[in-house]
């Protein structure tokens, strides 16, 4: 079932007249004319989760809005999609960009924000002007601007560039930046919620969570709670990349296997050339990697889901995250020191250098895997890697610190011999990689 | 026997090693392996030195002495055989001082520290990058730990927004503007951030291999330079009797901020130019002679003159630079011993309209509230004040007072650096001041957002006021000030409907023929807005001077004792002569600073005092100035270093500075500080209560000046509103007078609840006049002076301090680029201003601080000096010269480099 991308295939569909033809703007009709708390009611009700990597529950966030007297508030759309492996948001905003705008405009009335802010980031110059076409012809077609179709509510969204800083995605640093300043996150609470730009009440919503408000809108919460599982309601997009036939954007109810996700025709349709599957991370590069033979079943031996509950059934042990929805897979050729060097240097790079361990320990964690992977680390290089993570893990102002901490604490935790054999074998570590050595009888033979 | 160690001879004894005698006369060696206890083992090569006559390096711990030697331990190739060997030491291993025991007494770190070694060179160093491009702060990126304390102070705190955090992750690093060397940068050195920062990072680049902190002694006291009165602790280096460094401390009123001048401006005390002797004019030229003989000359000159013209030939000028006790010393010396009034002080050339402007109105002539009530006011109101320049610390206040919400107008005919903050900047033209007030008030009584309440029940005169002020409709005010007419109702409106409003204004408004209507005028529009007697509301004057307010406090002036006590009136008179113990006090008000100097020139005045006060150069129409000195038949002059009045002098008498006695300051909002010595004067320097206690009992007069203290008792016994402070009170913290008893806890604000301290307020009827000389077509510009953020008063104590100079080695003519481009004239250029007085040549300095019209510099400089072209016309009713407007006429002299502008907000090109 498909509530997001369902008319994603329709030539024009970025342009209003079409968009408005295929039942653009209905649910805004319906919205509009419901009081702002019902809205907020239904959103809670149908059990949309944040779908920026965190699934925190939407409706509750959006009740948590303080609403002083005589101050105005802020919806702020997070379109700063830069989490190595996601690009949904992306893919969303370039198709259906009135879906957006719809899904905003409906926030806005809900939560009374007459000045909305799209922050995207600065690496999506393009679709900054597909956005503001799109504002364009919703303003000129009186969805935006002021007395939105005679209901006396005036709304104004702006789109603002970042400027390519991976941590202005963290939603305080976001509205710093927003601000005009250096974006460094700032120390929580207070929350946005509470005292966010210009610390004023604000509300920040990734972009598919906005989206996502249309379907609840046209459907009912009700409705939408019933599609997936438990408190993984409703679709999800996710984007797969990495070692697979079929890279893309997929929507997907949350009732699917993650090996059915893989391999069916559907949606990955298999690893290319027929190689075995080695690794997944399944929700963008912040989350633990997963080997191959605890991606499909957990460590009970239960199937696998695409959703919230199961990715991270078995908690850092065992399990990972559904985080962004950002699916890269990694077949027997990828060599896992390499790739967690990689993403240390992005985390590194990243780093903000406001809080110490996070910004040293970034560094000391690159500095040493590429030690490693370079032939010229030591045994107790891994212990002092193992050290460092867990020493910048939930020591920091904001979840970078975490984000970067985690892939690597995952990577020592399940291919600890990997790592070990490239300090073992410092020269052939350069010619060749581990591959699936320590596998004793690993893999999926499923095809489906 | 003697030898000589760089070039200093030494005095030796048989069996003495070279190390032994560097030891005893300080000279430092490195000893790493030689203990007394231990022996000479020569073993670590570290006290190498270099020996006239005897080849390679010796090691100075076991080389005996001989006859003649002749040893040096400072040339570059013993210091790089030195580095080299303490180098290798640290090599091996790792020294790391951070939680180190012995740090601080650690002799590597010691050596270290002597040979300037910061990290093995034998070693995967550090990037060793470090930016030392300003005057007078070092920034080490090496020992940086980017806690973020100085962007944050520099933000925040002292909001000069110069450090900020550039780049990201591990190459997170502090940067100035946008990433530029701090000496190119617009950081002004307020020097915050260096005493905020936890590491080596941050450091003052004077104090660099000065001795460590457990060296020196601290010694609090106050700031010698504007009326702020900022709270300091001197590092001082007891062996050499100089101050090292200098840190803010954390009280009222600058909670350790301080501005460039009061943290790094403090070598002049220990200039070798200081005057350290009596100084006797014999055949046109200054001889040292003794205290007996200069002041037997005085008092016999006294005795001769005063006896055969009476006593109103002789004057006496205090000083705002002094302290309070110098200042009541001279007053009472010339009130008791030679018995006239004869007394004022350089008040008269800044802020006398406030004290009499204010007086008249309230009762008090004073700022009426505190500086840190800044912080909780909802609008300022600058008028006529430079304040980042001036007054640094006030406007670090300021500034955060805005970016904390509170909403500021600036209006100056000058874009000045404050209006950068301000939410609404209105330049108004020169002198206007008068009209575009009365508008405002006006404006605000049409609109009804005037406190009726307040004025009806606390003032004397509201209905003449609401009658007489319709002459000011704001369209006829726009036109004569020069600011639209929308732009006044806007300020009105800002003005008439804030909840708190507090007036801050300085010199733009008392240096003017009409200065004393100006002042009235802001007390009649707090007045009508009611905004008086609460917590972040008054009028605040911001005074010039260290002590302006004190010496005004003293009585140091014609028409009142200490504490403002008439000299008309015969019960006072008759109270303060019981308690000095003399009788016939004069009961005539004495002369204005002006008239004591034009009288020079009639005969009238024969003997001039003049306390630290550099008159010629301080007072406007220089020539005219000089003339009447050189008619004075006897002038003393009592300072501290040489300057353009001491040529004139027939005694000089060397004063002491501020930490070289006891005493106490008064500052813009009427706290006593305290001020300690710290070092001995040079020479033979005396505080002025010596000199006038010496006076006083030569010419049969006890005066009772025993001490810097027992002076100040002597003042309280008779002082009403500062009789309260006793030096033992104001230990830590100052006090605000009114402080009547010693129990009571000082007077932060004035005129509480509606109650003025001359009963009701008095609403005067302030009319517009023009200022005394306009501009012509002979003369086309407007010429206005004031102070630079590097400069103080004549420039005795920036000019004789390091690094000041260097960052603001001249004066600069500042003139708009419009009037610039007309004349062809650029930065860099020279120009000839001449005035129907006198004539500078002076380098222009284009930028858009200065409207069309309207050129700009300081008296700072006695090579180029704004005072030789000003015009000596004053307010009629103080005498206060108009220093802010005067006619001159520009000429390009000769093409020169064009110095490159960064941007608008910065305090020199």
């Amino acid at each position: 079932m498909k509530l997001l991308l369902e008319n994603a295939h329709i030539e024009g569909i970025r342009y209003y007249e079409i968009y408005r033809k295929h039942g653009g703007y209905r649910a805004a009709e319906k919205a509009l004319k419901m009081a702002p708390d019902e809205i907020v009611e239904e959103v809670k009700k149908s059990g949309l989760r944040g779908r920026g990597g965190a699934g925190f529950p939407a409706g509750m966030k959006w009740s948590f809005l303080a609403k002083p007297e005589g101050v105005p508030r802020h919806l702020v759309c997070n379109a700063d999609e830069s989490e190595p492996g996601t690009f949904k948001d992306r893919y969303l905003m370039e198709f259906l960009p009135h879906l957006l705008i719809e899904g905003l405009l409906i926030s806005s009335f809900a939560l009374g924000s007459n000045l909305t802010f799209i922050y995207i980031r600065g690496e999506y110059a393009w679709i900054v002007d597909v956005l503001e076409q799109a504002i364009a012809e919703a303003k000129t077609n009186g969805w935006l601007g002021k007395n939105i179709q005679g209901t006396g509510f005036d709304c104004e969204i702006h789109v603002q560039r970042g400027a390519g800083a991976y941590i202005c995605g963290e939603e305080t640093a976001l509205l710093e930046s927003l601000e005009g300043k250096r974006g460094n996150p700032r120390i929580k609470p207070p929350f946005p919620a509470v005292q966010g730009l210009w610390l004023r009440p604000t509300v920040v919503n990734n972009v598919e969570t906005l989206a996502a408000v249309v379907p609840i809108m046209n459907i009912g919460g009700e409705a939408y709670s019933k599609i997936g599982v438990g408190r993984s309601t409703g679709t999800k997009l996710i984007s797969a990349c990495g070692n697979i036939n079929k890279p893309g954007v997929y929507e997907i109810e949350m009732n699917l296997s993650v090996e059915e996700f893989i391999y069916s025709d559907e949606y990955c349709s298999g690893i290319p050339k027929g190689k075995k599957l080695k690794a997944c991370i399944p929700g963008g590069s912040s989350v633990p990697i997963v080997p191959a033979n605890l991606l499909f079943k957990t460590a009970k031996g239960e199937t696998r889901y695409m959703n919230y509950e199961s990715l991270s059934d078995g908690g850092f042990a065992t399990g990972t995250m559904m985080g962004s929805g950002g699916f890269i897979v990694l077949d027997e050729d990828q060599c896992v020191v390499r790739h967690t060097m990689t993403l240390a240097r992005f985390y590194n790079h990243e780093s903000c250098g406001q809080c110490s361990p996070c910004r040293e320990g970034t560094g000391w964690m690159y500095k040493i895997l590429k030690n490693i992977e370079y032939g010229k680390g030591k045994m107790s290089d891994i212990d002092l890697l193992w050290d460092i993570q867990g020493k910048i893990e939930g020591n920091t102002i904001c979840p970078l610190g975490d984000a970067a901490a985690w892939p690597v604490a995952a990577a020592i935790r399940h291919f600890r011999d990997e790592f070990e054999w490239h300090v073992t074998h410092p020269e052939e570590a350069q010619t060749r990689n581990y591959g699936l050595a320590h596998y004793a009888e690993p893999l999926s033979t499923v095809t489906v | 026997m003697k030898i000589t160690i760089n070039n200093n001879i030494f005095e030796a004894q048989e069996n003495d090693t070279v190390l032994d005698v560097a030891r005893r006369n300080d000279i430092y060696i490195p000893t790493l392996c030689y203990h007394v206890k231990t022996g000479q083992t020569a073993k670590c090569r570290a006290c190498v030195v270099d020996v006239e006559g005897m080849r390679g390096m010796q090691t100075s711990c076991n080389l005996k002495v001989r006859d003649g030697m002749n040893v040096h331990t400072d040339t570059k190739e013993v210091q790089e055989a030195q580095k080299m060997v303490v180098d290798l030491m640290l090599a091996s291993g790792y020294h790391n001082c951070l939680a180190c025991e012995r740090s601080g007494t650690c002799e590597l770190q010691d050596a270290c520290y002597h040979l300037g070694i910061e990290k093995s060179t034998y070693k995967d160093a550090p990037t060793g990058r470090k930016d030392e491009s300003s005057e007078f702060i070092v920034i080490d990126f090496d020992k940086c730990i980017k806690c973020g304390r100085c962007v944050n102070i520099c933000n925040n705190r002292v909001v000069n927004e110069v450090l900020g955090f550039g780049y990201r992750g591990k190459e997170t690093e502090i940067m100035c503007d946008d990433d530029v060397a701090m000496g190119l940068s617009t950081c002004v050195q307020c020097g915050e951030c260096v005493q905020i920062c936890p590491t080596g990072a941050l450091t003052d680049k004077k104090s660099r291999g000065k001795g460590r902190d457990a060296q020196f002694e601290k010694v609090d006291t106050t700031c010698p330079y504007c009326g702020t009165g900022c709270q300091l602790t001197l590092h001082v280096d007891k062996a050499k009797n100089k101050v090292v460094r200098v840190t803010g401390r954390d009280e009222w009123p600058n909670n350790g901020m301080l501005c460039v001048k009061g943290r790094y401006g403090f070598e002049f005390h220990a200039s070798p130019k200081r005057l350290q002797y009596p100084l006797i004019k014999k055949n046109g030229k200054h001889e040292q002679a003794t205290w007996d003989e200069a002041l037997d000359l005085i008092t016999e000159k006294i005795k001769t003159t005063v006896g055969k013209y009476g006593p109103d030939v002789f004057s006496a000028l205090g000083s705002g630079r002094i302290t309070n006790e110098n200042n009541y010393a001279i007053q009472k010396f010339t009130r008791a011993v030679v018995k006239t009034n004869n007394i004022d002080h350089c008040a008269r050339t800044c802020h006398a309209p406030t004290v009499a402007g204010l007086a008249h109105a309230f009762g008090s002539g004073a700022a009426t509230n505190s500086v840190d009530e800044i912080l909780e006011t909802d609008l300022i109101f600058v008028i006529g004040s430079n304040m980042t320049e001036a007054h640094p610390v006030v406007s670090y206040y300021v500034k955060q007072a805005v970016k904390n919400g509170s909403r500021m107008i600036v209006c100056d005919p000058r874009r000045v650096d404050i209006a950068h903050w301000a939410n609404l900047y209105v330049p108004l033209k020169v002198g206007t001041d008068v009209p575009f007030l009365n508008g405002l008030i006006n404006e605000i009584i049409q609109n009804n957002w005037h406190n009726e309440a307040f004025m009806k029940n606390n003032t004397e005169n509201p209905e003449d006021l609401k009658e007489w002020i319709k002459e000011y409709p704001v369209e006829k005010a726009s036109e004569i000030c020069g600011v639209p007419v929308e732009q006044m109702k806007q300020v009105a409106k800002l003005l008439g409907t804030a909840e708190k409003v507090s007036v801050i204004y300085c010199l733009g408004i008392t240096e003017h023929t009409t200065g004393t209507d100006n002042v009235k005028t802001i007390a009649n529009l707090q007045m009508v807005l009611g905004h008086l007697g609460k917590r972040g509301c008054g009028v605040n004057p911001l005074r010039g001077q260290n002590n302006v307010q004190g010496a005004c406090d003293m009585g140091a002036l014609p028409n009142v004792y200490h504490n403002y006590i008439s000299v008309k009136d015969e019960k006072t008179k008759e109270k303060i002569e019981k308690h000095w113990g003399v009788s016939g006090l004069s009961l005539k008000e004495g002369y204005k600073l002006p008239t004591m100097l034009h009288k020079a020139t009639t005969g009238d005045t024969k003997i001039l005092f003049c306390v630290g006060d550099n008159t010629v150069q301080t007072e406007p129409n220089m020539a005219k100035t000089i003339q009447e000195v050189k008619a004075l038949e006897f002038l003393v002059v009592i300072d501290i270093f040489e300057n353009a009045t001491t040529d004139f002098a027939d005694v000089i008498l060397p004063d002491v500075c501020f930490n070289e006695d006891f005493g106490t300051y008064s500052n813009l909002d009427r706290r006593v500080h305290l001020l300690r010595k710290a070092v001995n004067p040079p020479g033979e320097a005396k505080p002025t209560w010596w000199i006038m206690n010496e006076l006083g009992k030569r010419l049969g007069v006890d005066l009772k000046f025993t001490s810097a203290e027992a002076t100040w008792e002597d003042m309280r016994a008779t002082g009403t509103i500062m009789g309260g402070i006793t030096y033992e009170r104001i230990q830590h913290k100052g006090l605000q007078w009114p402080c009547p008893t010693v129990t009571h806890p000082g007077t932060p604000i004035l005129h509480t609840n509606g109650k003025f301290t001359r009963g009701k307020g008095l609403f005067s009827h302030t009319q517009y006049r023009s200022q005394a000389e306009m501009p012509d077509k002979e003369y086309p510009f407007v010429l206005s002076t004031g102070r630079r953020l590097w400069h103080y008063h004549t420039g005795t104590q920036t000019r004789n301090s390091i690094g000041l100079e260097n960052i603001f080695p001249e004066e600069l003519l500042e003139i708009s680029p419009v009037d610039a481009a007309r004349m062809h004239i650029k930065s860099g250029d020279m120009v000839k201003a001449t005035s129907r007085r006198g004539e500078i040549t002076v380098k222009a300095w284009v930028t858009e601080r200065s409207p069309e019209g309207v050129v700009w510099c300081t008296f700072h400089f006695r090579e180029a000096h704004a005072n030789i072209l000003t015009n000596d016309a004053y307010d009629n009713v103080t005498e206060t010269p108009e220093y802010k407007a005067c006619a001159i006429r520009i000429e390009k002299v000769s093409e020169g480099v064009e110095t490159v502008s960064r941007g608008f907000r910065q305090a020199r090109p």
